[in-house]
């Protein structure tokens, strides 16, 4: 196998398609990186007396004011109003550390609770960066609920990585690339190369698990990509910060990687597609479907979201989550992935024509 | 010494059998012409032969080995390029060769300028596979299967769109590779007076099934014209043709036939020195297929590949 992927790793430094895939990638992650540092914060809200729990989703402040039909509230930075479709909705608008939270405390009508998070890593992960875990229970009946979002307080170095947690999924799109580049440009229409290897005498697991691993080995530099060139811009920019402990390290693993188990699951479904259908066409769109539904039935069968990959990712990123994270469930659910792609796939593809 | 058999091996495609119960040996040294006509199963055999695709019934033996390991490990000793030459489009001849250097593991860099010049590739510098002509391909697919200098190389049409000047490269490569290195060779083509330029023993395939195996010498005698003479005493008709008409090309294949390889252009001269010395002559016409006909005739008279 290490034969392969180091032949492997020789071709794909020859060719320029691995060059544009991690450019793209890098101009990506460094424009993500410099929004985040200048970025002005709007919550998100939940409505929960709402018969379903509903998220209304981040609005600019443009729509938000330009959907109001009642102003409720309306005090320098932070804004309660029903809107015209008779949804209550807040704004905070903030540039100062908690201001938000101050305010809506110092006014008296909300109150503020601590989420009881089943991880207590976590909270003391967002203790320590210096985020909020609340939920705002508003008077007259109202309950505005900030599930598990936090507030970008600190732009530091350090924080970096932590508020660029909820943008990995930028890694499962560029992923895609990375698996044509690596197993599919082997069964091109044409004529695929594949075949002088398999005739060659590599034996067809061999080749599967080649592919794999080293498709896994580039997400895993995604993901280090992902996580230390914010890193690197924030510290530049604003610093590293202060305060850093040894549990800082625990914070992050604790973060990314159960994303990184899940991205795994990711390149093992890429893997399964390609090698099983050879087709360049059918990978691309049945992952991208894979990817991409779970987006849109999330709107009608909430529900089924914390059996999807990417939901799951996101629940270990505070931000944009719709689900609690879950390490249990997030090890069930990537291990039959996993297990169910490679097996399965390494059994059909040894019984496999290729062409 | 077989390289390759095949017994009873079978491919079938929903109902129907590509490759029918095909059992055939490949021995040390044989340049092997497999011939059919399209559709006829010489893919899908070399298929099977190279792991692309397996049998649904049979025995493959590659090297002495029938276990699916063992089947691998012979299969490294063997190069091979079935339907079109498949190399990354991107990269330069030399950068293709380096890459399956690397991927079996042949330590010895020079290998890969080895094979290019075996091929006289050596001089396409930082031109694309992509952009190669065809008959470039064809060379460069032959320089892979020379790669880790094997013992068996398996060519499936290897002079399919080449021209004039390709064909007789193509074929030159072969016959020196053969003679110097000892490589056996399994060829299909449909080109067959090519084929019967350097084949030493052939394979006709038809509808799956293999319909016969036969020797270069065979072929040549099945194919060379001749003058068949119908006489009541063969013996003494052999006698005379030794002694009156001083000629040994002839051959006894019958109680009253004689096939004589000689006289074309003066068999009154055969019918009357026969009549002569006492033999009854009671038929004498010219006979003998060319490749193709013979092809032909042996698949009942369908179309020609």
């Amino acid at each position: 196998m290490a034969k392969i992927i180091k032949a492997d790793l020789y071709r794909i430094f020859k060719g320029v398609g691995i060059y544009i895939t991690l450019v793209i990638f890098i101009a990506l992650v460094v424009w993500q990186s410099l929004a985040y540092i200048d970025r002005t914060t709007s919550v998100r809200v939940h409505i929960s007396d709402l018969p379903e729990p509903l998220m209304v989703g981040e609005m600019t402040i443009t729509d938000f004011y330009g959907n109001i039909h009642k102003v409720d509230f309306n005090e320098k930075d932070l804004f309660f109003a029903t809107t015209k479709d008779n949804f209550h909705v807040m704004s905070g608008h903030y540039n100062e550390k908690n201001e938000l939270i101050h305010e809506m405390m110092l006014y008296g009508i909300i109150k503020v609770h601590l989420v009881e998070v089943q991880n207590p890593e976590i909270v003391r992960t967002i203790h320590e960066m210096q985020l909020a875990n609340l939920i705002f229970l508003g008077e007259e009946n109202w309950k505005y609920h900030i599930e598990n979002s936090w507030i970008v307080t600190d732009k530091t170095g350090k924080a970096m990585p932590f508020n660029m947690a909820d943008l990995t999924q930028l890694i499962i799109y560029v992923l895609l690339s990375v698996i044509v580049i690596i197993t599919a440009a082997d069964f091109s229409r044409k004529g695929g190369t594949g075949r002088n290897t398999i005739a060659g005498g590599t034996g067809r697991t061999q080749y599967y698990l080649s592919k794999l691993i080293l498709t896994s080995l580039f997400c895993i530099v995604l993901l280090l990509i992902h996580i230390i060139l914010p890193m690197i811009i924030a510290i530049i920019v604003n610093g590293f910060g202060e305060n850093f402990r040894q549990r800082y390290f625990a914070g992050l693993l604790g973060v990314y990687l159960p994303q990184l188990y899940l991205m795994l699951a990711y390149s093992c479904v890429g893997t399964f597609l390609t090698l099983v259908f050879k087709n360049k066409a059918v990978l691309i769109s049945v992952y991208l479907a894979f990817v991409l539904i779970p987006l849109f039935t999330n709107l009608y069968y909430s529900d089924l979201i914390k059996y999807d990959l990417q939901f799951n990712m996101m629940a270990y990123s505070y931000n944009h989550y719709q689900i609690p994270p879950d390490l249990l469930r997030t090890l069930i659910l990537g291990g039959v992935y996993i297990i169910a792609c490679t097996i399965g796939g390494i059994l059909l593809f040894r019984k496999a024509e290729v062409k | 010494m077989n390289i390759l058999q095949t017994r009873n091996i079978t491919k079938q495609y929903g109902k129907t059998k590509a490759v029918d119960n095909v059992s055939m040996a490949i021995q040390k040294g044989d340049i092997y012409g497999l011939i059919g006509k399209n559709g006829a199963g010489k893919t899908t055999l070399m298929r099977m032969i190279t792991a692309l695709t397996f049998a649904n019934n049979g025995e493959l033996e590659l090297f002495g080995q029938t276990s699916e390991s063992g089947l691998n490990n012979a299969r490294r000793r063997m190069g091979s390029v079935v339907e079109t030459p498949a190399l990354y489009p991107n990269l330069t001849a030399q950068q293709n060769l380096e890459y399956y250097r690397i991927l079996r593991g042949i330590p010895d860099k020079s290998a890969v300028n080895n094979a290019l010049q075996a091929v006289k590739l050596t001089d396409t510098g930082k031109k694309k596979f992509k952009n190669f002509s065809l008959g470039m391909k064809q060379r460069l697919g032959l320089a892979l299967a020379l790669l880790n200098n094997p013992d068996f190389i398996i060519l499936d049409e290897p002079i399919n769109g080449l021209d004039p000047m390709g064909i007789v490269e193509m074929r030159e490569m072969i016959k020196n590779l053969n003679a110097e290195r000892g490589i056996t060779f399994m060829i299909s083509s449909h080109i067959l007076s090519e084929l019967s330029l350097i084949a030493t023993r052939y394979g006709i395939i038809h509808d799956g099934r293999l319909i016969k195996e036969l020797t270069e010498e065979e072929l040549r005698e099945q194919c060379q014209r001749c003058l068949s003479v119908k006489v009541d005493d063969t013996a003494k008709c052999a006698n005379i043709l030794e002694t009156v008409l001083n000629t040994t090309k002839f051959k006894v294949v019958g109680d009253n036939e004689i096939r004589l390889y000689d006289y074309f252009d003066n068999s009154s001269e055969v019918t009357f020195q026969l009549n002569a010395n006492g033999v009854r002559v009671s038929a004498l016409s010219e006979i003998g297929d060319n490749l193709e006909d013979y092809f032909v005739n042996l698949i009942g008279g369908e179309h020609c590949a």
